[in-house]
């Protein structure tokens, strides 16, 4: 497990970030601390600015203006390759995988990714440290071992979900980001995510965007409600269940 | 659809390809014949169709290189054969050396000169054609990986080697211009069991690039097999994807590209010594463009597709040139076809029809197993 997960006060830190889109603010004006460690999930209608508040934070998109530090250092500018070296990973909310190489290559080249920068045209697959077992492990962990020889488009929806996860684990990441797991899953499934993230989550902290609001309830350290690019309130799910300003914007009748 | 090459195991499909260029001068038929370079007994071969399978290797090169990129990487080079034509001009001006004084391509340089008989080492040759290939080709990466991708890349890979094209046109002063360098000498071999390349070309010649072009292959086959290349493919599925899992694209893409300029410079090289002479036409668009539907022609997803294309497109040009003064057109004519109706290429087809058949015989497999009442085996 990740040895940065509890070393540092906040995992993330956003100051004034802010994302427009032709005039439009996606993300208006964020300044938040993300402690470190937890489940920290992240709620709100649809538009409200999650994904696009992920992809400020793992670097798919840059701000507008405002900056993002990880741990204690500015990442605002860096690559999305480099702040996955430094520990963040993610999931996207459209499934993000390679549909036309097989299950095992997929999870292979994850584990491959923690030795990149190796002459490796000259070495034979075989010798880059224990690939096939890492791999493996990963593979049997998120529970697709069967499914090792397919091609990972050929796979239901709930086990793409599922491999894109064992994707983000391969590098042990200080971070987790995990746009909608859950999306369009089975209850079965749902429930098998939810074990699995519980699983892996000690030693790091997992940023979630969920929308169903019974795993959110339960495997929440804190939740951050965000409305029209801004943060209404954070808070433990108990707070939140008896916010009232979260009540009348987007909870409604479910507390 | 874009699997990687199944695998096979490696001696297998390295013996097979030795085997291919092996036979390959036999597969041009024809009517006078060669020496036997080991006994001067006379051969079955056509001096002519020899030349024409030593034609193949060099462009066999060239396909492989690009198709590094097309195949595996999944960028679309549009200007490959920029790096043919550098291979090709280095090694014919080290060995024939040259004498500029006063201007070159409008530009005082003072003078310029390397006198023939200094060095015309063969494989002196070969280091400065691979070196300045991949030089320029790590620069050219440097400029346009960051900047462009798809169409653009393609875009700007075709006007870089119209540059060179431009460039060895209207440099005369030390490339010839239009006529380019001519009577380049083979320099001898000593030290082989034939003198190669001091004959008059033929099955010698043939013989000696079978030898080089199987080097390369085997490196291009080690390469695309590698940790390295298993990343290029990840790139060509995915390359946000790849970039999120930590991988650096943008280093990956200029080694790619650096790498892939080795292989047509290898044929630049050789050509250059098969040819004994050297064109503008090698960094032509036309040369960049026919590797294109040569690796098409083949197969972009296999590993030997571009080799066969380039076999194929030049058999059935030669053929048709024998047939109908049409036949510039042929090659491009089966090119469409296959587009349409095998866009895997001729590998894809025949690897269609192997499936096709394992799937055959082993429903066939399935169900006599199933009537004896015992397990099916994958
Ligand atoms: N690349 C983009 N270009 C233009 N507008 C965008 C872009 N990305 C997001 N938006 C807009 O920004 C707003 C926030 O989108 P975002 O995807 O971040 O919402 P979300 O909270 O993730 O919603 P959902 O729950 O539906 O996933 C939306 O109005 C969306 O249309
Ligand atoms: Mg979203």
């Amino acid at each position: 497990m990740s040895e940065s997960g509890h070393t540092f006060a906040y995992a993330f830190k956003t100051e004034h970030l802010t994302r427009s889109f032709a005039g439009f603010k996606a993300v208006n004006d964020i300044t938040l601390e993300i402690p470190s460690g937890g489940v920290r999930t992240i709620i709100g209608p649809n538009g409200a600015g999650k994904t696009t508040f992920f992809n400020l934070l793992s670097g798919l998109l840059p701000p507008s203006s405002g900056r993002v530090l990880f741990e204690d250092r500015d990442i605002t500018g860096l690559d999305p390759y480099q702040r996955a070296r430094l520990g963040i990973a993610r999931s996207f909310q459209i499934t993000n995988i390679f549909g036309k190489l097989s299950v095992y290559e997929n999870v292979r080249l994850a584990v491959q990714s923690l030795y990149d920068g190796k002459a490796n045209f000259l070495l034979p697959s075989g010798r880059m440290g224990d690939l096939h077992g890492k791999a493996v492990a990963i593979l049997d962990d998120i529970g697709l071992s069967p499914a090792a020889e397919a091609l990972a488009e050929n796979l239901s929806h709930g086990d793409q979900r599922r491999l894109e996860i064992g994707l983000v684990l391969a590098r042990d990441p200080a971070i987790l980001m995990l746009d909608e797991p859950t999306a369009g899953m089975s209850p079965t499934e749902t429930h098998a995510t939810v074990e699995l993230i519980q699983r892996i989550s000690p030693g790091r902290t997992i940023m979630l965007v969920e929308h169903d609001i019974d795993v959110v309830m339960s495997i929440s350290t804190t939740i951050t409600v965000m409305q029209t690019g801004q943060i209404l309130a954070v808070g433990t799910p108990e707070e939140i269940r008896d916010n009232e300003a979260v009540q009348r914007a987007y909870l409604g009748g479910l507390a | 659809m874009m699997k990687a090459p199944p695998a096979a195991k490696w001696w297998i499909d390295l013996g097979l390809i030795a085997a291919a260029f092996a036979i390959l001068p036999f597969l041009m038929p024809g009517g006078s014949l060669d020496l036997n370079p080991f006994t001067g007994h006379r051969l079955p071969f056509h001096a002519g169709f020899v030349d024409l399978a030593t034609t193949i290797l060099a462009f066999s090169l060239l396909a492989l290189g690009f198709n590094l990129l097309f195949g595996h990487s999944g960028e679309l080079s549009f200007g490959h054969a920029m790096f043919f034509a550098i291979g090709a001009y280095v090694s014919a001006l080290f060995s024939k050396g040259f004498n500029v004084t006063g201007t070159l391509c409008g530009v005082g340089i003072g003078s310029l000169q390397l006198h023939h008989d200094a060095v015309n080492n063969l494989w002196i040759s070969l280091i400065l054609s691979l070196g300045l290939a991949a030089l320029s080709a790590w620069l050219l990466a440097r400029l346009i990986v960051p900047r462009s991708s798809g169409i653009y890349y393609a875009m700007i890979t075709l006007a870089s080697a119209q540059v060179i094209y431009f460039l060895a046109f209207h440099c005369s002063e030390l490339s010839g211009g239009e006529d380019g360098v001519q009577g380049v000498a083979r320099p001898s071999l000593p030290g082989f069991p034939v003198d190669w390349l001091s004959q008059s070309g033929g099955l010698h010649m043939y013989l000696f690039a079978a030898l080089i072009t199987f080097v390369a292959v085997a490196f291009n086959y080690w390469v695309v097999r590698s940790p390295f290349g298993s990343v290029l493919h990840a790139l060509r599925e995915n390359r946000q994807r790849a970039r999120f899992l930590g991988y650096d694209a943008n280093k990956y893409r200029v080694n790619a590209f650096v790498l892939s300029a080795l292989f047509p410079a290898l044929g630049g090289w050789l050509w250059t010594y098969f040819q004994q002479a050297i064109n503008p036409d090698a960094g032509s668009v036309d040369y960049s463009g026919r590797v294109v539907m040569m690796s098409l022609l083949g197969g972009i997803h296999s590993f030997v597709g571009p080799m066969i294309g380039a076999f194929v497109y030049w058999d059935i040009q030669n053929s048709a040139s024998q047939v109908t003064r049409f036949w510039p057109a042929a090659p491009g004519a089966v090119f469409v076809v296959f587009v349409l109706a095998a866009p895997e290429g001729i590998n894809g087809l025949v690897e269609s029809l192997r499936t096709a058949l394992r799937r055959r015989s082993f429903n066939e497999t399935a169900r006599e197993t199933e009537d004896a009442g015992g397990e099916v085996l994958p």
